[in-house]
């Protein structure tokens, strides 16, 4: 098997077989599966006309323009039974999809400007083969994909020193959802430590600002709600509400970690600062599994130079947040019920399997038990990856 | 000569300590085996589902529950017992018996483990008093009634049979350590690196297959329904308190299981790849009884993690300290302290005193991770 698949990534053709194989595997199933809970509420926000959407609205082609009698059709699209309805289907996630190959060209020129062709297409492969970015790009169609790819190119530009044009793709990436300014930080520590003076400092630092501006401008027109309620395409914005005169765990952790950063890190290498930033920020903020998107190109990066045991830590970490997020999510469901990993199990006549399964993921057993040790898993060997991420901070030495 | 009047002072506290009393489970294991003799004197095996996970202790003590009811004395129903009559005294006897029983058994286990581990008479019986004369284990033995004791016992002997390498046995007596009362599961993958060779694991797994396979089987025979098998936490629902605090107010995201799981990384990552199977044990029980909620992690269930601690102390000297600053906390926790209801201000000491316990409990822990780093890490 490990034979198999080092041929793939030695062998350039191979490796684009591979690709196209993989691609034309996940169009198909981009057109023939039914549309995510993600994807009703993105519908549902539209319709709406009272919810930010931004510049997501060029992301699904099917809601640009749309009337009202339209918007309604869309919703009463069943969802589940996308037979007749391939093209739609593939519609609203065709952008999403060009990301996802977008994010596979970037990561392999991040693996062969790091080492070599061969770490790139190991990088790429991670990326694009892997279960849970399936699940969550095509399947899932989530919106996240747009930062996941501007995030992975800024590394991209970062690792070639183009500093100010990484930082204005983090700006970029924070004015469509918020998340890569957690970044800009550690783009300005690395800065500062490869000896950057105060104007592209000051310059980087204005560019991801502009970002986080560009972010409110969108959001703030419908009051402050949507910074403190997530939606498909809004991030909460942890810092906002909480208790009143008590300390906002966020912002404390988040705080505490720039500054150990800053007086820990000493020879600055973009991946591990990048990572362990998104780490630190879903461990406080947003451990749901379907944020772990977020993280995975910059894993897939750590994976090619990873010993034995990182890789059996990721491998579970990936497999728990996986199976938390079949438990836990209603992505995994569709509008008219139950799926399984969202193939559609019967539409309007719901097969006994399927209610069973529905039962199952309702019964206390999974709420009580099952989830609570699924979840803790998953965020244990977060914490673990995170530790890894630690130990060279240690040692003086960064790979 | 200490272990006999050891002993003495333990059998005098069988006979007064009243069962039944207030902060005690006497009562609630006398009624439990009670029950379970009644269904086996009525034909029939007690099921998974009536009994929930504690009927392996709880079928060990039917037995004795049974010898009372043959003893020549008044059997009155157990709500309406009397204190220190022949009755309650005679019962008292019989049902506490497999603690003094167990107690003493867990003493000669134990001095064989720090016997074999370091090789020192010395140090086995410095280890063994620790146990045996422990304050804090003698109030939760024979005051409180815990029945924990049992499951250590095997548990111990499973430990045993690790050190003489006898794979098999390790890993039945692990298992039924653990289906008598769950918290050994927690140790099980600390264990497994424990094998270097094939054999030895194949060994183990089959081991730890065996007793599964029996209940099982007396699963099938009870007639239980899985489905009333899967609601027990449900029903018992103070188990859930040993999955622990909810981490930075997450729903689900609870302490132990993530404080476990991390610490299983940290031995796979930073330990010496020779550490020894008490010291896993130890991490391994102390991560959960620190993760755990002030229910699930009250001293009681501290208990499982006392011999094993007695056995570190014996082989690290230089962590007396810790050690009893420890279980003097442990004694001083709130739900331990048999003075605590005559504290005058015992809400004001409540956090102070379960908050020494849960840093000391930490302390241990982080000492027995620094005590087994590799040195390149």
């Amino acid at each position: 098997m490990l034979l198999l698949f080092s041929i793939f990534i030695r062998n350039r053709n191979a490796f684009l077989i591979l690709v196209a194989a993989a691609a034309a595997l996940k169009l198909v199933l981009s057109a023939v599966e039914p549309a995510s809970e993600d994807l009703g509420n993105i519908i549902t926000l539209v319709a709406s006309g009272h919810a930010p959407i931004g510049p997501w609205i060029a992301l699904y082609p099917p809601l640009y323009n749309q009337t009202t009698a339209n918007i309604n059709q869309l919703q009463s699209w069943t969802l589940a039974v996308p037979l007749g309805s391939a093209e739609l289907s593939l519609l609203f996630r065709l952008p999403v999809f060009l990301f996802d190959l977008a994010t596979l060209i970037t990561l392999f020129y991040v693996g062969r400007k790091m080492k070599t062709s061969q770490e790139g297409r190991l990088m790429a492969l991670i990326w694009f083969l892997n279960p849970f970015s399936f699940m969550g790009v095509e399947l899932s169609a989530l919106p996240d994909i747009v930062c996941v790819f501007l995030v992975t190119l800024s590394l991209l530009l970062l690792i070639s020193e183009r500093p100010l044009l990484s930082a204005a793709t983090l700006g970029l990436g924070a004015f469509i959802k918020l998340f890569p300014i957690f970044l800009l930080p550690p783009l300005l520590v690395y800065m500062h430590l490869n000896g950057a003076r105060a104007k592209p400092l000051l310059s980087a630092f204005l560019l991801g600002a502009l970002g986080f501006s560009g972010y409110l401008a969108w959001v703030l027109p419908y009051g402050t709600t949507y910074l403190a309620k997530p939606t498909p395409v809004t991030q909460l914005v942890p810092f906002v509400g909480g208790i009143p005169n008590t300390v906002n765990i966020v912002t404390f952790g988040m705080f505490a970690f720039y500054c150990l950063l800053f007086i820990f890190v000493k020879k600055a290498e973009p991946l591990p600062i990048f990572l362990l930033t998104l780490i630190v920020y879903y461990l406080l903020a947003v451990p749901g599994p379907q944020y772990l998107i977020w993280l995975l190109p910059l894993i897939a990066v750590d994976l090619a130079f990873a010993d034995r045991l990182k890789i059996l830590v990721v491998a579970i970490l990936l497999a728990s947040a996986f199976l938390e997020w079949f438990l836990a999510s209603s992505a995994f469901l569709t509008p008219s019920g139950y799926s399984l990993l969202m193939f559609p199990m019967g539409g309007e006549n719901v097969p006994s399997y399927s209610v069973a399964l529905g039962n199952f993921l309702d019964s206390d057993l999974v709420g009580i038990i099952i989830l609570p040790l699924v979840s803790s898993a998953t965020f244990a060997f977060l914490l673990a990856y995170a530790a890894e991420q630690l130990r060279p901070w240690f040692h003086g030495s960064q790979t | 000569m200490i272990v006999s009047s050891f002993c003495a002072l333990k059998f005098l506290a069988i006979i007064l300590v009243p069962i039944g009393g207030p902060g005690s489970d006497f009562g609630n294991w006398t009624a439990e085996a009670s029950s379970v003799l009644q269904t086996v004197l009525a034909g029939r095996l007690p099921a998974l589902s009536t009994y929930g996970v504690y009927i392996g202790i709880e079928t060990i003590l039917a037995p004795f529950f049974w010898l009372w009811t043959i003893l020549p004395v008044e059997h009155p129903n157990l709500n309406n017992l009397v204190q220190h009559t022949p009755s309650t005294v005679s019962l008292a006897v019989v049902m506490k018996a497999p603690i003094l029983i167990f107690d003493v058994v867990t003493l000669i286990l134990l001095l064989r483990i720090i016997r074999r581990i370091t090789d020192s008479e010395q140090r086995s019986v410095l280890g063994g008093l620790t146990w045996f004369v422990n304050p804090f284990n003698f109030y939760m033995l024979y005051f409180f009634g815990a029945m924990d004791i049992i499951p250590i016992s095997v548990f111990l002997l499973a430990i045993n049979f690790e050190l003489t390498h006898r794979w098999f046995r390790f890993g039945v007596s692990t298992i039924v350590s653990g289906l008598l009362r769950l918290f050994p599961f927690v140790t099980y993958p600390f264990f497994i690196p424990l094998m270097k060779a094939k054999p030895s694991r194949v060994n183990f797994a089959v081991g730890s297959a065996l007793p599964i396979a029996c209940v099982i089987c007396a699963i099938y025979l009870s007639h239980d329904t899985l489905a009333a098998i899967f609601n027990i936490p449900a029903e018992q629902s103070w188990l859930l308190e040993f999955l622990g605090w909810h981490v930075l107010g997450m729903e689900f995201i609870r302490l132990s299981p993530v404080l476990v799981l991390f610490q299983l990384y940290v031995v796979a990552r930073f330990w010496k790849e020779n550490a020894n199977v008490v010291h896993l044990a130890t991490v391994s029980l102390l991560a959960l009884s620190l993760g755990a909620t002030l229910y699930g992690g009250e001293a009681q269930h501290f208990l499982w993690v006392s011999p094993l601690l007695s056995a570190c102390v014996a082989m690290r000297l230089a962590d007396s300290w810790i050690y009893l600053l420890t279980f003097f906390t442990a004694l001083m926790a709130p739900t331990v302290n048999p003075f605590y209801q005559w504290t005058p201000t015992p809400i004001l000491l409540d956090t102070f005193l379960a908050g020494a316990f849960y840093a000391m409990k930490a302390s241990y822990l982080l000492i027995l991770n620094l005590s087994n780093f590799r040195i390149t890490n």
